[in-house]
């Protein structure tokens, strides 16, 4: 069976080493069709950069600013009314689902 | 009983030091899905402390049915959903797509006039990551940051596995897509 491209779907279960095409077939396909080869490194070098630290920081104290600034005022309090219950949580949940 | 059960029974008693801890142990997590999903830095850093404060008020129901990680990124994702929806920020259409979701590499209006550099790529991408759909936005985080699987995001975002796992695969078609019609790219991706 002659083989044309490998799909986009194709290439990310690939990268996902979730295909079920054989890796010799795959990689002996990518030798062969420049094709193939642009859009499989385009996926391999999107994959890299979103494994890339972001550096999302919050500030440098923030958990010893808010272990002294909340648990001074609160213990934790199963049955407590204050300001919502773990099953209201989920409760609101279901109401922002579309 | 595992370490997990331990930091919950220490938090439980009163323990600031352990609360801290779990505290440590999952900002990263936390910063992962509200920097995601809201920009003010101001806001990022009250939703954050509000998914904490809602953690340690709602530890004792914790029943771990799931791992306090997936527990503690739900609230982080609701707390960050409801705080869009009060701004008005995100509506129940979350999930339309601008008409180039399925767009070719590089579209006929738009020329990739411009050379970036490699040290750009990074800035790039996270722009563009910012300009997803917010649900795309948060699994595409959760499963290269967090290292989470599909029904570990399907469980924090409420969604069928298949689901998380077909968002992700249109979320990456959409940033190779947009990143190749907007810059020239080409050469350093090679």
């Amino acid at each position: 069976m002659a083989i044309n491209h490998w799909s986009e779907e194709q290439i990310q279960e690939f990268l996902d080493g979730e295909s079920s095409i054989s890796k010799s077939l795959f990689e002996d396909h990518l030798k062969t069709c420049p094709v193939c080869r642009k859009s499989f490194q385009y996926y391999q070098n999107l994959y890299r950069g979103l494994k890339q630290d972001p550096k999302f920081q919050l500030s440098a104290n923030f958990a010893q600013a808010l272990v002294s600034g909340f648990l001074n005022l609160h213990q934790p309090q199963p049955d407590s009314n204050f300001p919502i219950s773990s099953s209201e949580v989920w409760e609101l949940r279901l109401c922002w689902e579309p | 009983m595992t370490e997990t059960g331990k930091l919950v029974e220490q938090i439980l008693s009163g323990d600031a030091q352990a609360f801290e801890t779990l505290i440590e142990e999952h900002k990263a997590l936390v910063s992962h899905v509200v920097f995601r999903m809201i920009a003010n830095p101001q806001d990022r850093e009250d939703i954050s402390q509000e998914v904490f404060i809602k953690v340690y008020q709602n530890l004792a129901d914790f029943r771990f049915e799931a791992k306090l990680s997936t527990w503690i990124a739900q609230i982080a994702y609701n707390l960050a959903i409801n705080y869009l929806r009060q701004k008005k920020m995100v509506s129940l259409d979350v999930l339309e797509l601008a008409d180039d979701s399925e767009g070719h590499l590089v579209s006929e209006n738009m020329q990739p006039d411009k050379t970036v550099e490699q040290k750009d790529i990074s800035r790039l991408l996270k722009t563009e990551i910012d300009n997803l759909p917010v649900q795309f936005r948060v699994i595409v985080t959760l499963f290269y940051l967090d290292q989470m699987g599909y029904n570990e995001i399907g469980k924090i975002l409420n969604l069928p596995e298949g689901t998380v796992k077909s968002y992700l695969f249109r979320a990456r078609k959409l940033l190779k897509d947009r990143l190749l019609s907007k810059y020239q790219v080409e050469d350093i991706w090679q």
